[in-house]
C-alpha cells in the first residue's frame, strides 16, 4: 500500500494538505475505478473523497498511517455513489466459507459478477486482488482484523461463484 | 486456480484505471475549487462546515508556560490592554499553485495594513524535514531574536537562543514507507551550531515543544500502539517518560460534557488550557470557540454561525500572554480576545484572498 509521511500536514492551508495527500490520490483513484467501473464516477468519487479527507483530517491521529484512512474514505464514497444503482440487485443470505479462488472465467462475466456483489464483498476482492493489499492492510481499511479480512475475502469468493455458477463449475 | 492466476484475471477483467495521473491531479485541483457548503450536495453539511473550520488545525504560538494557573479567572487588566501601535507577524500561504508559496510580513494593528518583509528568508537555518521535497518556509517570528524562523514559536527555547526541529530518516519520497527513525536536532541561532539531541524509532506525533523543564515530545509506535510522552533534557539528550499533559484530560472532559461530535483543538492558551471549536452538527448549528476550563467549564471566545454578521472565521490562535490573537481566513480581520476584555475586531487589508486560496496565519505575538 502506498504510504506517506504519517504526520498530518503542519501547515494550516489546503495547499499543504494537497501536497501531503497527493501520493495517495492515484491509489485512491484505482480503488474507485475498480469499485465503480466507470471513469467519470471514479473521478467524482476520488475528488469527493479528497474533500472529505480534508474536512476530516483532524480525525487522523498524528503518527497513524494515513493510507488506510484515506482508502476507507474512498471506499465509503464509492458505496454512497453506488448505493442507489445497485441496491435492487443485492442478494442476501449466508454462504459457506472455505473455498478456493474461482477458475478462469470470461472477463466480462467476471466484471459483471463483481459489480453485482455487495459492497463489502466487492471491496474485499478489489483490495486483495486489484490493489494487492495484505490481509493486515485490508483490515485497516475495512476496520476489521486481519483474520476477519481473510474470512471476508473467502466469503466474497463464495459469493462470486454463486453469481456465475456456470463459469465456476469446475472450481 | 492458483491465487496469483486469479489475481491476474481479476485485474484483467476490471482493467486498468484510465488516465490515472491526470485523474489524481484533477482530484488535487478539486481541493481548490471547494464551493461554500450551501452549494454542495455531496458531503454532509456538517462535514463541509468542518472542512472550513479546520483549515488551521494546528496551532501556533505557545511561548512556554505562563504565569496563570489552570482554571484561574484572574487576569490583570494592565496586561490585557491593546498595544495600539504593535505589529503582528503573519505568514501568508498562497495555495493557488500546485506547490504552496509562502510569504511573510507584518500587520500593523493601527492601520490594519499587511506589509511584506523581504528579510523573511531562510538563509542557512535548518528546518524540520520529513519529505525530500520539504523546503524552508517562515513558520514563526521570534520577538526577542527579531528574526523569522522556520519553526513554530513553541519550538524556540525559553531563552530564545535556540530552537528544536526534527529530521526523519530516511526522508520520505512520497512513494513508499521508508520511515526508520526521527531525530531531534537543536540549532543555536546565536552561534549557528547544530547538534543531534535524541533519536526515536517511533514516529513523532506532533512538533516538539520547548518549555522551561525540557523539550516535550509525543511518540507513537510506527506500527500503531500507545502514545508515549517524553521530556528531553536539551543539554544532555536524556529522555524521561512523562504523563499525558493535563490539557488532554481537560479536553476529554469538555468533549464529553458538551457532546462535541465535530470539534477542533487549536492547542492551548497561555495557561495550558485547550482552545477548542465545537463545530456543531447539522445545518446552521452554532460554532462555539472556547477555552476548556476545569470540570468541563467552558470559557467562550465566540459563539455564532458561519456567515453571520460577526464574521468570526479563524483557523488558529496565537498566545500572547493572557491574550489570544487570530486572523480571519479571508484576511479581512484580526481578532483579539482576553478573558477580561472579551473579543475585539481590527480590520485587516493588503492580502487578497482569491476565494480562499490565499490565507493568513499569525505566527507570533504583537511586537
Amino acid at each position: 500500500m502506498t504510504t506517506i509521511a504519517a504526520a498530518p500536514p503542519d501547515a494550516a492551508d489546503i495547499g499543504s494538505f494537497e501536497v501531503w495527500i497527493e501520493p495517495l490520490l492515484a491509489a485512491g483513484y484505482r480503488l474507485a475505478y475498480a469499485m465503480l467501473q466507470s471513469q467519470p464516477e471514479a473521478e467524482d468519487a476520488i475528488q469527493d473523497a479528497a474533500l472529505r479527507a480534508w474536512a476530516a483530517r483532524h480525525r487522523l491521529r498524528p503518527g497513524s498511517d494515513p493510507a488506510p484512512w484515506f482508502m476507507t474514505i474512498v471506499a465509503n464514497q464509492c458505496r454512497q455513489q453506488r448505493r442507489s444503482r445497485w441496491w435492487s440487485v443485492l442478494k442476501g443470505g449466508d454462504v459457506p466459507e472455505g473455498v478456493q479462488p474461482p477458475p478462469a472465467i470470461d472477463g466480462a462475466d467476471l466484471r459483471r459478477a463483481v459489480a453485482r456483489l455487495p459492497h463489502r464483498h466487492r471491496l474485499a476482492l478489489v483490495l486483495r486482488y486489484y490493489l494487492d493489499l495484505s490481509f493486515e492492510e485490508m483490515g485497516r481499511v475495512q476496520g476489521i482484523s486481519a483474520v476477519a479480512a481473510k474470512a471476508r475475502v473467502h466469503r466474497a469468493l463464495v459469493r462470486l461463484r454463486a453469481e456465475v455458477p456456470e463459469e465456476l463449475s469446475d472450481a | 486456480m492458483h491465487e496469483d492466476e486469479f489475481r491476474a484475471r481479476f485485474h484483467a477483467a476490471l482493467g486498468d484505471a484510465p488516465d490515472e495521473q491526470a485523474a489524481a491531479q484533477r482530484a488535487a485541483a478539486a481541493l481548490h475549487r471547494q464551493p461554500p457548503p450551501e452549494e454542495r450536495e455531496g458531503p454532509p453539511r456538517a462535514m463541509v462546515l468542518m472542512a472550513v473550520a479546520v483549515t488551521g488545525l494546528v496551532l501556533v504560538g505557545l511561548l512556554g508556560p505562563r504565569l496563570l494557573r489552570a482554571g484561574s479567572r484572574a487576569t490583570s487588566p494592565a496586561t490585557a490592554v491593546v498595544p495600539a501601535d504593535c505589529r503582528l507577524p503573519v505568514v501568508v500561504t498562497d495555495a493557488r499553485a500546485l506547490v504552496p508559496q509562502y510569504s511573510a510580513g507584518f500587520v500593523s494593528l493601527a492601520t490594519g495594513r499587511f506589509v511584506g518583509d523581504p528579510s523573511a528568508q531562510g538563509g542557512s537555518m535548518p528546518f524540520s524535514r520529513r519529505y525530500v521535497r520539504d523546503q524552508w518556509s517562515p513558520q514563526g517570528y521570534d520577538p526577542v531574536l527579531k528574526r523569522w524562523l522556520p519553526v513554530r514559536p513553541s519550538q524556540v527555547s525559553p531563552d530564545h537562543r535556540a530552537y528544536v526541529y526534527i529530521l526523519a530518516s530516511p526522508l520520505a519520497t512520497g512513494k513508499g514507507g521508508e520511515f526508520d527513525s526521527t531525530t531531534l536536532h537543536v540549532y543555536d541561532v546565536t552561534t549557528g551550531r547544530d547538534h543531534a539531541l535524541w533519536t526515536s524509532h517511533d514516529q513523532l506525533g506532533a512538533d516538539p515543544t520547548w518549555r522551561p523543564d525540557g523539550i516535550h515530545v509525543q511518540t507513537y509506535p510506527a506500527g500503531g500502539g500507545q502514545d508515549t510522552y517524553w521530556t528531553i533534557d536539551p543539554a544532555t539528550g536524556a529522555a524521561a517518560r512523562t504523563a499525558a499533559p493535563a490539557s488532554a484530560a481537560v479536553l476529554a472532559t469538555a468533549m464529553r460534557t458538551y457532546r462535541i461530535d465535530m470539534g477542533v483543538e487549536f492547542g492551548t492558551d497561555g495557561a495550558g488550557r485547550p482552545i477548542l471549536l465545537d463545530a456543531g452538527s447539522g445545518a446552521g448549528a452554532p460554532q462555539v470557540y472556547f477555552v476548556g476550563g476545569p470540570n468541563g467549564r467552558r470559557i467562550v471566545i465566540h459563539s455564532g454561525r458561519r456567515g453571520d454578521a460577526v464574521d468570526f472565521e479563524v483557523d488558529g490562535f496565537v498566545v500572547d500572554g493572557e491574550r489570544l490573537w487570530a486572523a480571519n481566513r479571508d484576511a479581512t480581520a484580526i481578532w483579539l480576545w482576553s478573558a477580561t476584555g472579551g473579543l475585539k475586531r481590527f480590520p485587516m487589508s493588503g492580502v487578497a484572498s482569491f476565494d480562499g486560496s490565499v490565507t493568513p496565519r499569525l505566527v507570533g505575538p504583537c511586537v
